[in-house]
């Protein structure tokens, strides 16, 4: 297709300018990287513009995962409450979401109202926080796995994709003489396995990336995972002296040990995106489709 | 179907027995609902009867029996309160301003990328602008931090290049709402894109291919194909995010903000997180919970309200 003139700069300037939305989105990342790789001699010398670092040391790295390290022990909290947590909501999310999206279910409008309910109107931050106290939660160790294991806007996600399945294969599959649980295991669950991974992708982002609940229901070091640990990195000017004493006694040039720990804390993510992104994308439209 | 009962003297009992039945009939799907429902209970209704402690002075040794009943005490407390008021009217602003940028930006960038005709530069592109929305507030927080600071940060080391002076960026109020409205629009503006892009997708080619006929300039073909194409997806969108005005962004400014910029920066979130947890009023903090759940709610219909009449799409 030939272009007029007009149109050339167009599509020129329009190159041009996302290319620089994408190296401003990206080059901070790229930023932090590079100065967690660079021995501090080096980071001084050019006095913290290191884009492309002369030497490279992975002595940070190696300091913040030594074993026993407060990091190395948050990272087993993580990936616990992490995998623990997925099966346990995608298990809370898909029984919900499959019984209410059974259009004859008696009393179907009361119960969704009674799960819909609380997304508009919440409890709030206090009022929970004593609840999670009063159930006798508070620092225990599945505290984070319990509190995130649900969300109505997930729900509704997978009662959306339930509906869509054709009832003629629900119910060829009840004359055939399977009962509610058959079917949904062996005809609504295979075909579901795209919503599910979505939907489990989006709770895996949800635990690995909370900090708020950690920081309001956890207070012991050891049940802390990687998030509130590196919170705590990073506001290092008061370190707690369990920290300091995880971390080693003397602490080391501080801002090399700050970035090497934020890319530990979000290289997993950071990497498994792209892979599974047509799956966020998927999760993300059904839900925006209905609401 | 349906069994239509044909005459009014229906016998009472029987189609109640005929619900059970039916009820009967379903027992598996509701033993489904047990465990989410469970949840539900534990973790959404209970917490709504712990905002009675709003309505106390709440004794958290003895819990709610022990606790006095003192009426609306504690709201007083809040609008007397400066610092109260100041939370809920950075949280007014600072929320306004999201709504606009996180409302032009996403729309912009979702228009721009879809010009973008080769195929696999366009997709690294939008892998890479989804980059920050996986990665905490913590993480970004962090790493803003470490770009804004004086001594460090690469932001001043090019203010200096130019002969300027560094600034603290992050303690000074004249810049704080500045750098959160930006940060956030960098950090989400990708992935709320995402909507923009499946709408404009799902537009019939053939209404292109006759403004192309029509000899319509690519500008003109956004202006007059595209942008009316997904205006439903766009009011939709907006008018949801208005029912979260009262939300400003709890884990953003918590992991930027510092005593310096309380004036400017803190929000309601951060302040009933401050009175309610660290300085353990939790009596007042949740009066103030009160108020944001109340206000958001109110939001929350009216947005849903609108939708529906516009587009006959609201969530509820």
């Amino acid at each position: 297709m030939k272009h007029t003139r007009g149109e050339s700069v167009f599509i020129g300037a329009n190159y041009v300018m996302l290319s620089l939305i994408t190296i401003i989105i990206v080059i901070p990342f790229w930023y932090v990287l590079s100065v967690s790789v660079t021995p501090y001699s080096v980071f001084s010398e050019k006095n913290g513009l290191v884009l492309f670092p002369s030497s490279i040391s992975f002595d940070y790295y190696a300091y913040l995962l030594k074993k026993g390290s407060l990091i190395y022990n948050a990272y087993g909290v993580t990936l616990r409450n992490a995998a623990a947590g997925i099966l346990l909501s995608l298990l809370l999310t898909a029984t919900a979401a499959y019984a209410l999206a059974e259009k004859k279910l008696p009393g179907r409008r009361f119960l969704v109202l009674i799960f819909l309910f609380t997304m508009l109107f919440k409890g709030g931050l206090i009022p929970t926080y004593i609840t999670i106290k009063n159930l006798g939660l508070l620092n225990t160790n599945y505290v984070l796995i319990l509190v995130m294991a649900y969300s109505a806007f997930n729900m509704i996600i997978m009662k959306t994709f339930f509906e869509g399945i054709p009832d003629s294969l629900k119910e060829s599959a009840a004359i055939d003489g399977a009962s509610e649980l058959r079917t949904l295991r062996s005809v609504v669950l295979p075909m579901s396995m795209p919503v599910i991974a979505s939907i489990g992708l989006m709770y895996l982002v949800t635990y690995w990336n909370d900090f708020f609940n950690a920081l309001l229901y956890v207070t012991d070091w050891h049940k802390a995972p990687v998030q509130l640990v590196l919170r705590t990195i990073i506001a290092s000017s008061s370190l707690p002296p369990e920290l300091l004493e995880a971390a080693g006694r003397t602490p080391p040039p501080t801002i090399g040990i700050q970035m090497a720990a934020i890319v530990i804390v979000a290289l997993p993510m950071m990497i498994l995106y792209p892979f599974v992104q047509k799956y966020f994308e998927q999760g993300m439209l059904i839900g925006s489709v209905k609401g | 179907m349906e069994i239509v009962t044909e005459t009014i003297t229906a016998d009472v009992k029987r189609s109640q027995a005929r619900l059970l039945r039916r009820m009967w009939k379903y027992k598996w799907l509701y033993a489904l609902l047990v465990p989410a429902l469970a949840w539900v209970i534990l973790f959404d209704y209970l917490p709504l009867y712990g905002i009675s402690i709003a309505f106390m002075d709440y004794n958290v040794i003895q819990g709610f029996g022990a606790s006095q009943w003192v009426g609306l005490t504690h709201f007083r407390e809040l609008f007397d309160s400066e610092m109260f008021r100041n939370a809920f009217r950075n949280t007014l602003i600072i929320s306004l301003y999201k709504m606009i940028s996180g409302f032009v930006c996403p729309i912009l960038l979702a228009l721009s990328l879809n010009e973008i005709q080769t195929k696999w530069f366009k997709k690294s592109l939008q892998t890479a602008v989804y980059l920050p929305r996986f990665v905490s507030w913590v993480v970004y927080g962090g790493i803003i931090t470490l770009l804004l600071s004086p001594e460090t940060g690469v932001i001043n080391k090019i203010v200096e290049w130019f002969g300027g002076k560094p600034v603290y960026l992050l303690v000074d109020p004249a810049y704080f709402r500045t750098i959160l409205v930006f940060t956030d629009a960098m950090k989400e503006m990708g992935w709320a894109a995402i909507i923009y892009l499946a709408a404009i997708a799902g537009l019939n080619p053939e209404v292109y291919e006759a403004a192309v006929m029509d000899g319509a300039s690519r500008f003109r073909r956004i202006l007059h194909v595209t942008l009316p194409g997904i205006s439903g997806t766009i009011i939709v969108i907006f008018i949801l995010r208005v029912g979260y005005l009262m939300s400003a962004g709890l884990d953003q400014v918590l992991n930027l903000y510092n005593p310096m910029v309380f004036e400017v920066g803190d929000i309601l979130d951060t302040y009933i997180y401050r009175v309610g947890i660290e300085q353990f009023s939790l009596s007042l903090a949740a009066a103030a919970d009160v108020i944001k759940g109340i206000i958001g709610f109110v939001m929350v219909l009216i947005a849903n309200q609108i939708a529906k009449r516009i587009n006959d799409s609201g969530i509820f």
